[in-house]
Formats: structure tokens, C-alpha cells, sequence
């Protein structure tokens, strides 16, 4: 059942980006599909519970039924541009680059049995999302118990319940499928995201150099954590780092394309639908749209993030269940701001460059940075690094102003979102691509 | 369709490389990837962490259930469900002893790992949901009257399940009134317990 559950993601996924002729390698369009596939499924209880329909495992796979569907009407009526894609030179994978596949196969075997073999374990997880995941599939509704009468009373009070949806509602269909402990997408998720990094990467430099990066990537005990242990924050920053780097196509091509708009939007949005401070960073994506157009542009990319993000913190929080516990609330103290900033910025520096997390991963991004910087000063890249010094700001402005968001915790995990621009910034450096040229130029070839 | 753009910007370097210039950038590669292999975290990260892993899946092999699996990870709070689920009865009501009472009372830090990190509502909730109806010592006392078990601890037994209906009505209100003296929940790991316990057994300072 859980295959046929990916396949069905794949299906819905590959029938909407052919709509929007997303022209990738197609290793990483199908990885793409199926992130998007599955980003889609989550809506499916969602809308189950908005018609009074009972979730179940037959609503749940009737759902996946409409959407494989819809995937499929899709992909036939962009047949041509599927045909186009599945040519034998968007195929090609050479001989060199074996080695980065044989070892993301060694991280990502022993990955997956970890995540299909035990119960979920982190315990922001099991009080939060998984609770609710549980609760609904027991009663058939999101409307349920956990809701409506046991988070009412309970004490200690906690916000993990209401956490952005996205992996409750992950957690929901695939317990609903029949699956033991539910997370095998985020396997899927995972996997799918590597080969989308490599071959994203690969577009702008060298192969070769895209197959180091991504064993920088695979190289992060904190990270590596959390590709079998669920929570929310792993998820949202692949949902992050997609957005990003539609929109850095976006800004590149010359006619740009409205399909990477269109998709980064989405994939934003899908990162608020995951974690629900993901909108704060609104303002660092939007940097990119300056070109033309900025307030229409704007306007138009914040429509799906901002739907989203209203749609579970104010219609279902608050509308349909009750909110026992204020969230996301504001601290405007700013006594002895500057001292408590000074703590803030020394204390997420510490969790940068504490190789304990990263192992050698940040300490490179910073070391080609300040040779790119050394080097090239576009605008460019120096938006780029916006990108990246942006979240960082936010970041500390989140610690210094939002109640119970803090450096261990919060920081250490939300700095995921920050690490995987770093690998793009690195991966898309000046620096880099002279690199790839002149390896190119010497070998001859890719 | 034309060929796609990104492959019109690679057409000049996209042609295919000669088998010995695709050897030539495969011992480049392997080399790159082994000297990113031997930096020393990346050594320990591999032999501690993956290695450790594959091990692991090696010594628990294919034939584990799923209540072995999940044991693996809740073997003591399934024990509580499961005796709590077993003794029972459809109608009866757990009363959720405070974590501060549990650790106050019964905690042994040489023999202890975990102080009673089961005793958080939610997560109690989690494991239990269908199998255990409870209440919290937060509750109003109305529904705290209605509780039938709950456990009590001693620093010598340890813990103990109680059925409180054996109890006449004054014995059961002086155990609520007891646990509710303790704050309910606040150690998420065993080291704040003992910190907390230090604390609270330092005998004040006399000149």
C-alpha cells in the first residue's frame, strides 16, 4: 500500500509540472514530482474534513485516487512535453558521478530502516503532531478529542499540537494506508531531495563539484538525524531550499519563466504549511523579485504562502478546534536590547560553527565564501548572500521577540533552512562555475 | 519542443567525454571523495554513527514484530499501559501521579534513567490513547473523585499500582490532596531530575 501511495505521489506530481513544462533533468523532475506529490497529498484529509467525509483508509485512498487523476489528465494533455523529457541525453548519468549515487545508497539504506523499523522518538513529535495524527485516525476527524477536550485540560500546556500541519497530516494518511509507524515518506522525502540537490546543483557547475557538495551534505550528523527521525523542521527546509532555487532561475534567465515563480511560491508555501514561522521569512525571498514589477510580483508570490499560513493558524486553529494556549506570541522587551542581541548573535554563532553538528560543512561554505567575496563582488552574490544573512537575522529577531523560540532548540534545527542555502550559495559561487569552466576546458567535456 | 534552455547553455561542454577523459574524471572524483572520507569527523562520523547503525540492524535481524520494535524504545511505558490496560476496568479511571511526586519519592538516580518522563500528559496520551482513560492531578476535584487507580510511590517499593475504590472517600481525598502538593511535570531528562534532587537534599548552611 505505501507504494503504491509513492507511486501515486509521483503520478499527481510529475501531471502538475508537466502543466508547468518544467524543463530538468529528469531524475530531478521525477524527485521534484514527488516532493510536489506528496506536499499535495497532505491536503487530502484537509479536504476530507471541510465535506463532512469520514478519514479513513477508503477516503484517503479515494482521495489519492482523484489526485493520481488529475496527475495522469496532466500528463496526457503535456504528452509532448513529457516525451520531450524522457530523451535520452536528459537520461544521462556518466560514469564518474556512480560514485556519488553508491554513497548516498550507503547513507540513505541504513536512513530508511531506521525510519520504517522504529516508533517516532522525538518528543516534540509524539506530544504534538503524532498525537494528533493518532487521535484522527482513530476518530475519523480533525475535529477530534485531542482538540476539543483533552488539550482544554491538560497540563503543562504545549504548542506542539499545533504545530503547522504538514507532517501530522503526512503522518495521518500513511497510518491511515496501513503503514506501522507511518513515516515512510519521509524517506521519500529525503531521497528525493538529494538527488534534487545534485542534480539542481549540477545545472550550474561541474558534476563532479555538485557530487562534493552533496557528500558535504550527507556529512552532518545533526542533519543526518533528522532523515529518519520525524519533525518539522527537516521537511520544511527542503520545501525552502526548493522555493529558493526556482526563484534563483527565476531571476537568472534572461525571459524569465513563470512556471519557477510560480512553483517557488508554491514550495513557500508548502514550507509555511510545515512550519508556521516560515512566513517571517517572506521578505528575504521576496529580495529577488526586484527586478520588475516588484509590489505585483510580491503581491502575486505571497498569495499562496499567506492562504496557507491563515488557513491553519486563524480558520482551523481557533475557528474549527479551540485554542487552549496562546501561539506565537510577541515580546516587545527591549531592555538591554543590545546586550541580549550581542548573547543572541554569539550564541547561533557558536551553533554555525560548532563542527559537533556539521562536521566541515559550514566552515567550508565559510571559507569559499570569503574567496568569492575576495574574488567576485556582483550583485548577484551578493544577493545570494542575502539570502543567507537574511534568515540569519530573522532568525535572531525570532529568539529575541517570539516566546519560547530559543538557540538550543529552535536555532539548531531551524538553521537547516540556513545550511542548504549555504551548499547552494557555495554551489552556485562565481568561484565554483570558473572552477567547472576550467575543468571543463581541460578535460574537454563534462 | 526545442531543446530545453539549461541544455542550450551546456551544449558547448555537454558533448561526451572519451573513455579516458571519463576515467581521468573518475580517479579525480575519487580522490576528492576519499581525501573528504579521511578529514578525522568525517572518519568517526562514519565508524560511531553509520557503521553503528548497520550493526545494530544487523544484530535485531528481519524477524522482529511490531510490539518488539516498539518495545525497543517504550518497553518501560508499555509495561505501565499493559498493566494498567490488565488490571483495569472499561470504566474505571487512572489518576496520572505529577512527575515531582514520582521523582521526589521513588527516584533512584544509580538505578534510574528516565524520571518518569511517561507522566507527561500527552505523551501518556500518545501510548496509551484507546487503552487507558485517565485524569490529570490538574483536573477539577470533581473528576478527580472519579479516579479508581493510580500509583504511589515509596523510596523503597518504588512505585505501586493502588486501586483507590479499595480506599474509603476520606483516604482517597488525602491521597489526592497529597499529590496535588507536587508541581505535575518538569524533567524531560534524568540529569535535571538529579540536578533538582541535589538541590532539594543540600542541608541548609550552618555556621
Amino acid at each position: 500500500m505505501e507504494t503504491l501511495a509513492i507511486l501515486s505521489h509521483i503520478i499527481t506530481g510529475a501531471g502538475l509540472l508537466s502543466i508547468f513544462r518544467l524543463k530538468r533533468h529528469l531524475v530531478a523532475f521525477v524527485a521534484l514530482a514527488l516532493l510536489l506529490g506528496i506536499a499535495i497529498a497532505s491536503f487530502i484529509p484537509f479536504f476530507l474534513e471541510f465535506v463532512h467525509i469520514n478519514i479513513n483508509k477508503i477516503s484517503v485512498l479515494s482521495g489519492l485516487m482523484v489526485s493520481v487523476v488529475i496527475g495522469v489528465t496532466g500528463c496526457i494533455i503535456n504528452r509532448n512535453f513529457l516525451v520531450e523529457l524522457v530523451r535520452i541525453d536528459n537520461l544521462k548519468i556518466r560514469l564518474y558521478e556512480i560514485p556519488f549515487f553508491l554513497i548516498t545508497a550507503y547513507f540513505m539504506y541504513i536512513s530508511i530502516w531506521k525510519c520504517y523499523f522504529y516508533p517516532n522518538i522525538p518528543f516534540d513529535t509524539i506530544v504534538g503532531p503524532e498525537l494528533i495524527a493518532k487521535a484522527t485516525f482513530y476518530e475519523g476527524t480533525l475535529q477530534n478529542s485531542i482538540y476539543t477536550d483533552f488539550l482544554t485540560k491538560t497540563y503543562p500546556l504545549s504548542n506542539q499540537p499545533y504545530y503547522a500541519p504538514f507532517i501530522m497530516l503526512m503522518q495521518l494518511i500513511y497510518l491511515c494506508l496501513g503503514s506501522l509507524f507511518g513515516k515512510v515518506w519521509l524517506s521519500c522525502m529525503v531521497l528525493a531531495f538529494f538527488l534534487y540537490f545534485y542534480f539542481e546543483l549540477s545545472y550550474y557547475i561541474h558534476p563532479i563539484l555538485a557530487g562534493w557538495l552533496l557528500i558535504f551534505l550527507w556529512f552532518m550528523p545533526e542533519l543526518y538525524s533528522y532523515t529518519y527521525l520525524v519533525q518539522t523542521d527537516y521537511p520544511n527546509a527542503i520545501f525552502l531550499f526548493i522555493a529558493f532555487t526556482c526563484l534563483y532561475r527565476y531571476y537568472l534567465d534572461e525571459i524569465p519563466k513563470q512556471a519557477d515563480f510560480w512553483l517557488s511560491s508554491i514550495f513557500f508555501a508548502f514550507a509555511c504549511w510545515t512550519r508556521t514561522e516560515t512566513i517571517l521569512f517572506l521578505p528575504v525571498v521576496l529580495l529577488f523579485l526586484h527586478r520588475q514589477k516588484f509590489i505585483q510580483n510580491a503581491i502575486a508570490y505571497s498569495i499562496f504562502p499567506v492562504v496557507l499560513f491563515i488557513s491553519w493558524n486563524y480558520l482551523f486553529v481557533g475557528i474549527m478546534v479551540p485554542k487552549a494556549i496562546p501561539l506565537g506570541k510577541i515580546l516587545l522587551d527591549f531592555n538591554h536590547y543590545f546586550s541580549r542581541g550581542w548573547t543572541t548573535l554569539v550564541g547561533t554563532h557558536k551553533i554555525m560553527f560548532d563542527i559537533a553538528y556539521w562536521n566541515y560543512s559550514f566552515i567550508l561554505f565559510f571559507i569559499l565564501l570569503l574567496i568569492n567575496i575576495g574574488l567576485y563582488r556582483t550583485r548577484t552574490e551578493l544577493l545570494k548572500l542575502s539570502w543567507v544573512m537574511g534568515m540569519h537575522i530573522i532568525f535572531m529577531l525570532i529568539v529575541l521577540h517570539i516566546e519560547g523560540a530559543n538557540i538550543p532548540f529552535t536555532f539548531r534545527r531551524g538553521f537547516f533552512k540556513i545550511i542548504f542555502l549555504t551548499l547552494f550559495y557555495a554551489g552556485t559561487s562565481q568561484l565554483l562555475i570558473n572552477i567547472s569552466r576550467w575543468i571543463e576546458r581541460m578535460v574537454g567535456a563534462r | 519542443m526545442g531543446k530545453p534552455d539549461f541544455q542550450q547553455a551546456l551544449k558547448d561542454n555537454d558533448k561526451p567525454a572519451s573513455s579516458s577523459k571519463v576515467l581521468l574524471l573518475l580517479a579525480i572524483n575519487l580522490i576528492g571523495i576519499g581525501i573528504i572520507f579521511i578529514l578525522p569527523k568525517n572518519v568517526s562520523f562514519i565508524q560511531f554513527k553509520i557503521q553503528s547503525f548497520y550493526n545494530t540492524k544487523a544484530r535485531l535481524g528481519n524477524d522482529l514484530d511490531s510490539a518488539a520494535r516498539y518495545n525497543l524504545i517504550y518497553a518501560k511505558e508499555c509495561a505501565i499501559i499493559n498493566l494498567l490496560d490488565s488490571v483495569m476496568k472499561e470504566d474505571d479511571i487512572f489518576l496520572l501521579p505529577p512527575q515531582y511526586y514520582l521523582v521526589e519519592n521513588a527516584y533512584n538516580p544509580k538505578n534510574h534513567i528516565d524520571p518518569y518522563t511517561w507522566t507527561y500528559p500527552s505523551k501518556f496520551k500518545n501510548l496509551a490513547m484507546n487503552k487507558v482513560r485517565f485524569v490529570e492531578i490538574t483536573y477539577p476535584d470533581s473528576l478527580l473523585q472519579k479516579a479508581t487507580h493510580t500509583f504511589l510511590a515509596t523510596r523503597k517499593k518504588g512505585f505501586q499500582l493502588v486501586n483507590l475504590n479499595d480506599s474509603s472517600v476520606a483516604q482517597k481525598e488525602a491521597i489526592i490532596k497529597k499529590l496535588k502538593v507536587y508541581q505535575p511535570f518538569g524533567f524531560f531528562i534524568p540529569q535535571t531530575a538529579v540536578d533538582y534532587l541535589k538541590q532539594k537534599n543540600k542541608k541548609p548552611w550552618k555556621p
